[in-house]
């Protein structure tokens, strides 16, 4: 596992996982895949689909805490920020601290630099919203959050999967 | 009845003013059309399109002032959370009140009762954000985004316009 390697691979999730259309129905069905997924690890997470005016679905597991919902929601206005995977941004900013720089005059606690926040992106739009996961390591929240939305387009989990480390 | 009529129409106005898809460019060009349009006319208005995430257009024309742009936040906010034109909500509210009574929890500062902010709704993506004129009556801040919309759309025009002001009083 290498960043670049990483960072080519995300390009093709984001460029790969769009959707024609979205809807409620589609967001709870993504919020209880990563769900399950998380319950099938006996893993407490946490989960957040969300559109930028409002919640979809949230859902969580035993063993999930009120932190984890914080971190979804900050990972979440991560990807709002920068329109990009939260995960994608932690391995762009490589070495640099894990905060919004102070000249970006942003509330830093509010914005969490870490994975497991993919964008929710439509065909003709861009992105509209997030699906958000916390309680692994931020690769495998990534990776919650993209095989719930490659299920939900009718793909496999092992479609355009990052490689096991 | 003229209300109900007005109602009817605009009901119809959020059903069919949907579009295929949306971007940047789109919502450029469609602020462009509203701001040619009112120059063209004489009208002082500001105008304004974002979606929920983000603000993509906005301009403003003589005889508007920096109270403007808080009307329109206040109008694209109840937008958000109604997910109607507020025009609409205007028409159908059922208490004396410009401002909602409290138990709606949609406090005067942030939420403005006064037409002039449609939604942006993108076929199967629903509602992404809101268009909104400010600086006119609120039924012809309303007009004005609509015709733009009906515009760029190819929407019947003469079917989708609520009558102008004069009439309409």
């Amino acid at each position: 596992m290498s960043a670049e390697n990483d960072l080519k691979i995300i390009a093709e999730q984001e460029a790969a996982l769009q959707f024609d259309r979205f809807d409620e129905d589609v967001a709870f069905a993504i919020g209880a895949h990563v769900r399950e997924a998380g319950k099938a690890r006996g893993k407490g997470i946490a989960v957040g689909v969300y559109l930028w005016d409002r919640t979809m679905f949230y859902g969580a597991t035993a063993g999930a805490s009120e932190g984890n919902r914080g971190w979804v929601e900050r990972k979440a206005k991560l990807v709002r920020l920068q329109m990009k995977s939260s995960y994608r941004i932690v391995l762009e900013r490589g070495d640099k601290p894990r905060l919004l720089e102070p000249n970006w005059a942003i509330e830093t606690t509010e914005y969490a630099i870490a994975g497991g926040a993919f964008p929710i992106i439509l065909k003709g739009i861009g992105a509209v919203g997030a699906v958000s996961t916390s309680g692994l390591s931020e690769r495998d929240d990534h990776e919650l959050s993209r095989a719930a939305i490659g299920a939900s387009l009718g793909l496999k989990p092992s479609d355009y999967a990052l490689p096991p480390v | 009845m003229a209300l109900d009529d007005d109602i009817k129409l605009v009901r119809e106005q959020e059903r069919v003013l949907v579009f295929p898809e949306f971007d940047e460019a789109i919502a450029f060009k469609l602020g462009l059309a509203i701001r040619e349009r009112a120059i063209a006319d004489g009208l002082g208005i500001v105008a304004d399109v974002r979606t929920w995430d983000r603000p993509l257009f906005y301009m403003a024309l003589p005889g508007t002032t920096g109270d403007n742009p808080n009307w329109i936040r206040r109008k694209a906010n109840l937008v958000q959370r109604v997910m109607k034109s507020t025009y609409r909500v205007v028409l159908e509210k059922d208490w004396d009140t410009d401002f909602f009574p409290p138990r709606r929890g949609l406090d005067n500062m942030d939420f403005v009762l006064a037409g002039g902010s449609f939604p942006i709704r993108v076929k199967g993506a629903g509602m992404i954000g809101a268009i909104s004129v400010s600086g006119l009556h609120e039924r012809d801040d309303h007009r004005l985004v609509v015709d733009a919309l009906c515009d760029h759309l190819g929407a019947d025009k003469s079917a989708l316009r609520l009558s102008p002001l004069a009439v309409a009083r």
